[in-house]
């Protein structure tokens, strides 16, 4: 058995190398997963991370300090931030916030851990987050121009780097991160204060329960509120969970289906190569039965061989899997800014790898081994002359044989090719799946991906505008709109009014607040269930933060796509049109109905006429700038604008920006904020990029997986059709001509399945882009289809199925005719 | 077709003068052919210092037992099989010393190959397998080729069942589909291994006059045969034992005058 292994090495080769793909993507996914969520959480855990986060506007040690001592709270500690823009050359900034830390030495949650340099920084000088150097273009050493809040610019150098896995990286959110301390902080004029407040909780059980956690935020919430400073946001991320875990689950979900459809497809390479392994052994099965072999035996005789297969392919699949396990992981690592260490085998990622190598191949070859096992004596040693496969029995072939009057300029050589195409229908179809679900899935990744800048696109016609311009003060609008329209590239600029609110819940029924109330955890104090805290999504108390948007009526810069009821018109007062973003956060709203909207702590109640499609924004409300401005107070007045260049090009965008501010500095205002709508979208695209390479990696591999499928198809064909091949060189068959038919044949199979992939791409893009759009946006993404795939998909599968078929048809046309002929 | 003009500058050509109907041209030279075979036990000499000569015209049974080389004999006129030792001439052409591909194409046009089994495509019709050694030596306008190929079915009275697939006709008349398909690019001459083999008497019968009219028609015919009755009825017999030729019925002397075909005629 093993001698037969070695004798038929190109078709051994062949199984082996399809079992091992399947396993080998299985492997690195499981493996992936695997590694990367021991070690993200190992790391995650590592820094402490806080369980609850609060915004407060400005407090001391002193509250800090009995914050601590709170019997809920196991510690606590608190940051200052400053946000800065970093210069990186003539009107190009990069949104830089700096840290400032109480105690460098000990930081007992959200660890900060020095990479390189002194730590503390010293006077003057910033430790940067590690992932933000690059994007300051800057290295340790260089000095880095600061513009402070006010307009001041401030030199620092940049000593060193630390490591915050709290922090995503730079390049995701477009935003540089650094740290410096109080020292330097106060020779700016800042006051030694703090504005963010981080604790963990005391009770060893209640740290993974978020509700509990919750209500110790509350408590700390009441205290800092009883000292008199405002609480401008609480926040509990999941237990233990790094801030990506949500964002990582469908990516997994997405690659284990991959996973799990190309290990599919190696099995059908299997049964393919069984099938035609078992034809070749007709005879020796007979020879075996004549010398008294039964059934059984040689069913066990061959699923050995299979086991044998599956053995070899584990040998490939499990250290290639481990490899990418590894490597991928150390890919994504990137983007969540941890990093991976090599920790052994992911025994059970290996385990699963060794369960489906076996398993997947011995079932898959079950079928072909008892049909083959099942001939007779007789039918064994029958078998002789041409014609294998049975070709002219069913209507399709009969079809084919009358193709010659269809087709009548089609030549023999190019009819066998046709012919032969058709001649093993169950191992063709079988093939065909293979490649039709390879293109299908390659088609639908490039159509994610175009749905993706779709969406973006989409984004942007919503908010038709190049660049926004913010400055530290009110002034009249009319001022700053001359000051922007004299800057040379500038066709419109407008003011909006802009600010975040909270939507006034209608107070729920008082039985189901009672239902709301914490569960009764054991507490040492017993105040635990004094507070009803409250829950997004839930009837009663505040919403989150809606953003309000007041474009002036008229705006060219808004291009709202309606999904109901009407935009703003220049009469409305307390009119809004909110995006379906917002109606999905608040899900008891309905169009015409009136909601109380807090703005900075004054409420007013606002009447909603219109929704409009949200593409990748928050919650979102719009007004009309007149009456949101009288209500603002600020009539007349506005601290920024939008505007619009003359130009679709990012480059223009940035020199203009860069004008603007000059000339918005010449007239004497302070800038404190100035962005280009490339820059702005440049973390989304990012993403999305990432998104997209990760697709198409796993595509790569069903091109690959499909490619296989094709060459193993063609080389059993062939092995199959030796005698006819030897015949056909016999009666003066040129090398080129046995090439041509053997690589038509295949040509035609990878077309065919390409229409077949074409037609089922439109669905599966669908699906395909809807959940990606669900799982990172929240909403299916605006769905484009990808024609430019489809013709990709067309000139790979014909490379591939040339190539495919290739090696298979040199190895024939290399074969001699006496050879062919004693061939048995 | 078969000039001599390439030939010479290989060898030195002898003139030697025959009595056949058709000129004394000589079709086939062997020289001093020895064919050697790899085997488990050390080298095989399956022919051994074979020397070998046919005029055109002749129609040439070689017989011997089994196992004594005829198919090797025959396959080094074929260029299926290369000589070990020794120069194998055909026509104008050093036939060993070809490449496979050059080889094939060679084949094509000028020798029509027939096998004991049935060697049809069997996705291709009756009429398709004749036509398709035109295809692939490209020998007639593609327009000719279907009107040729009938008029070869003719000729093997295979007419009715030009549009049929093999597997649904007889052995004879797949092995006169063969002929048919051998002829299709007019060579100068037919090998046949055992040919009829396969076949029952009478079927068998029918398959060797067929052969003895394309003899009479000027193509050359070698045909391998365990048939003593056949190979009593051809104009030449050679015959094989263990790689070497122990008798030679016909070569310089003139042992059946009349046309083959008419002494054949049942
Ligand atoms: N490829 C090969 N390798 C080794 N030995 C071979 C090979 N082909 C043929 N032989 C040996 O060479 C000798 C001549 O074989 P050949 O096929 O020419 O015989 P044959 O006269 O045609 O026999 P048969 O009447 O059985 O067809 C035989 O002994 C055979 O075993
Ligand atoms: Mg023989």
């Amino acid at each position: 058995m093993l001698r037969d292994l070695r004798d038929q090495k190109a078709r051994t080769l062949l199984v082996v190398l399809s079992i091992a793909v399947g396993v080998f993507a299985v492997g690195m996914i499981a493996g992936t997963r695997q590694i990367l969520t021991h070690q993200l959480n190992t790391s995650y855990q590592s820094i402490n991370p806080a369980h609850a986060l609060l915004g407060v506007n400005g407090f001391d040690s002193d509250l800090l300090a009995a914050v601590q001592r709170m019997p809920e709270v196991e510690s606590a500690t608190a940051r200052f931030s400053l946000r800065t823009r970093a210069s990186l050359g003539p009107g190009r900034w990069l949104d830089f916030t700096i840290f400032a830390l109480p105690d460098w030495e000990n930081i007992p949650i959200n660890i900060v851990r020095s990479e390189s340099g002194p730590w503390p920084p010293p006077r003057d000088a910033v430790v940067v987050e590690r992932t933000s150097l690059p994007m300051l273009k800057s290295a340790i050493g260089d000095t880095l121009s600061l513009e402070l809040p006010d307009g001041r610019l401030r030199d620092v150098s940049v000593v060193g780097t630390a490591h915050d896995i709290n922090l995503p990286p730079a390049r995701f959110t477009n935003q540089g991160y650094g740290y410096a301390t109080f020292d330097t902080l106060e020779r700016w004029g800042f006051p030694k204060q703090y504005t963010s407040l981080s604790i963990t909780v005391a009770d060893p059980q209640g740290r993974n329960d978020q509700e509990y956690i919750q209500s110790v935020a509350d408590l700390v919430k009441d205290k800092v509120e009883s000292s008199g400073r405002v609480v401008t946001f609480t926040y509990v991320p999941e237990p233990g969970k790094h801030p990506a875990d949500e964002v990582l689950a469908p990516v997994f979900l997405l690659l284990g289906v991959l996973g799990l459809l190309s290990l599919f497809l190696s099995a059908f390479l299997v049964i393919n190569t069984i099938a035609a392994i078992m034809a070749q052994q007709v005879r020796q099965i007979g020879v075996m039965k004549t010398i008294g072999a039964r059934f059984g035996q040689l069913v066990t005789l061959y699923l050995g061989m299979v086991l044998v297969f599956g053995l070899l392919a584990l040998l490939i699949a499990i250290p290639a899997g481990l490899a990418g396990a590894y490597g991928f992981t150390s890919f994504l690592a990137t983007f969540l800014n941890f990093d991976v260490v090599y920790e052994g085998i992911p025994v059970p990622a290996v385990g699963l790898q060794v369960l489906v190598g076996l398993l997947i191949p011995m079932i898959a070859a079950l079928l072909p081994i008892r049909n083959g096992a099942r001939v007779t004596i007789r039918e064994a040693i029958s078998s002789y002359g041409l014609g294998k496969g049975r070709f002219g029995q069913g209507s399709f072939d009969r079809l084919l044989v009358n193709s010659q009057r269809v087709l009548p300029w089609l030549s023999r050589p190019l009819m066998i090719s046709l012919r032969n195409t058709f001649r093993r229908k169950g191992r063709l179809a079988l093939t065909m799946v293979t490649l039709t679900l390879g293109g299908a899935i390659f088609v639908a990744v490039l159509s994610v991906r175009a749905s993706l800048y779709q969406t973006v696109d989409d984004a942007v016609r919503n908010n038709n505008f190049h660049i926004i311009i913010g400055i530290d003060r009110d002034v009249r609008t009319e001022a700053l709109q001359e000051a922007a329209l004299q800057t040379p590239g500038v066709i419109a600029a407008e003011s909006w009014g802009r600010a975040s609110a909270r939507r006034q819940r209608p107070d729920a029924p008082a039985d189901s607040t009672a239902d709301n109330s914490l569960p009764s955890l054991p507490s040492r104090n017993g105040q635990a269930d004094s507070q009803v805290s409250t829950q997004p999504g839930m009837p009663g108390g505040e919403s989150d933060e809606i953003r309000i948007n007041a474009p002036p009526a008229g705006s060219k810069m808004v291009n709202p796509q309606m999904v109901a009821g009407r935009w703003l018109l220049p009469e409305d007062e307390n009119a809004l049109v909110v995006n379906t973003n917002f109606m999905d956060a608040e899900k008891d709203v309905r169009l015409g109905d009136t909601i109380t909207l807090k703005i900075n702590d004054k409420e007013s109640d606002w009447v909603i006429v219109g929704v409009m499609e949200g593409v990748l924004d928050q919650a979102t409300a719009y007004a009309n700038y007149d009456y949101f401005s009288r209500l603002m107070g600020r009539t007349g007045r506005a601290n920024g604008l939008r505007v619009l260049t003359n130009s679709e090009d990012p480059a223009v965008h940035v020199r203009v920006a860069a004008a603007l501010e000059q000339k918005f500095k010449e007239d004497g205002y302070t800038v404190t904020q100035l962005s280009t709508r490339a820059e702005n979208l440049e973390g989304t695209e990012y993403q999305f990029g990432i998104l997209v390479n990760l697709l198409m990696v796993m595509t790569l591999l069903m091109a690959l997986v499909g490619g296989l499928g094709l060459m193993g198809t063609m080389s059993i064909n062939v092995i199959e059709r030796t005698r006819e091949i030897g015949v056909m060189r016999a009666i003066g068959a040129a090398t080129r001509s046995i090439m041509q038919i053997i690589t038509v044949e295949g040509i035609l199979i990878g077309l065919i399945s390409w229409i077949q992939a074409t037609i089922l791409a439109y669905p599966l893009s669908r699906l395909l882009s809807d959940q990606v759009g669900l799982a990172f946006t929240d909403a299916p993404l605006s769905f484009a289809f990808s024609v430019q795939g489809i013709v990709i998909w067309l000139a790979i599968v014909t490379i591939v199925a040339a190539l495919a078929s290739y090696l298979p048809a040199r190895n024939a046309s290399r074969l001699t005719v006496r050879e062919v002929l004693a061939y048995e | 077709m078969f000039g001599r003009s390439k030939r010479a500058k290989i060898v030195t050509p002898t003139s030697n003068p025959g009595a056949y109907r058709f000129g004394n041209q000589r079709l086939i030279e062997l020289r001093t052919v020895t064919k050697a075979y790899e085997t488990a036990a050390g080298p095989f000499v399956a022919l051994k210092h074979i020397d070998l000569e046919v005029d055109r015209g002749e129609f040439v049974a070689v017989v011997g037992k089994s196992g004594s080389g005829k198919s090797t004999l025959i396959n080094m006129i074929t260029g299926i099989d290369r000589p070990s030792s020794g120069e194998v001439l055909i026509g104008d052409t050093a036939v060993h010393t070809l490449s496979e591909g050059q080889m094939a194409v060679w084949r094509g046009r000028h020798v029509g190959v027939i096998f004991q089994f049935f060697q049809l495509l069997p996705t291709l019709t009756v009429l398709e397998n004749v036509m398709l050694p035109m295809d692939f030596c490209n020998t007639y306008p593609a327009r000719e080729r279907p009107e040729r190929a009938m008029a070869l079915l003719e000729e093997v009275d295979m007419v009715d069942h030009a549009d049929k697939l093999p597997s649904a006709t007889s052995g004879g008349q797949q092995q006169r589909v063969a002929i048919a398909r051998a002829l299709a690019n007019d060579p100068a001459m037919i090998v046949a291994d055992e040919p009829t083999g396969n076949l029952d008497s009478r079927t068998a019968e029918a398959v060797f006059s067929l052969f003895g009219r394309l003899v009479d028609e000027g193509k050359t015919v070698l045909m391998v045969t365990h048939d003593d009755d056949l190979a009593h009825r051809v104009s030449r017999t050679v015959t094989i034992a263990d790689g070497l030729i122990v008798s030679d019925t016909g070569h310089g002397s003139a042992t059946m005058p009349q046309p083959v075909a008419e002494q054949m005629a049942v």
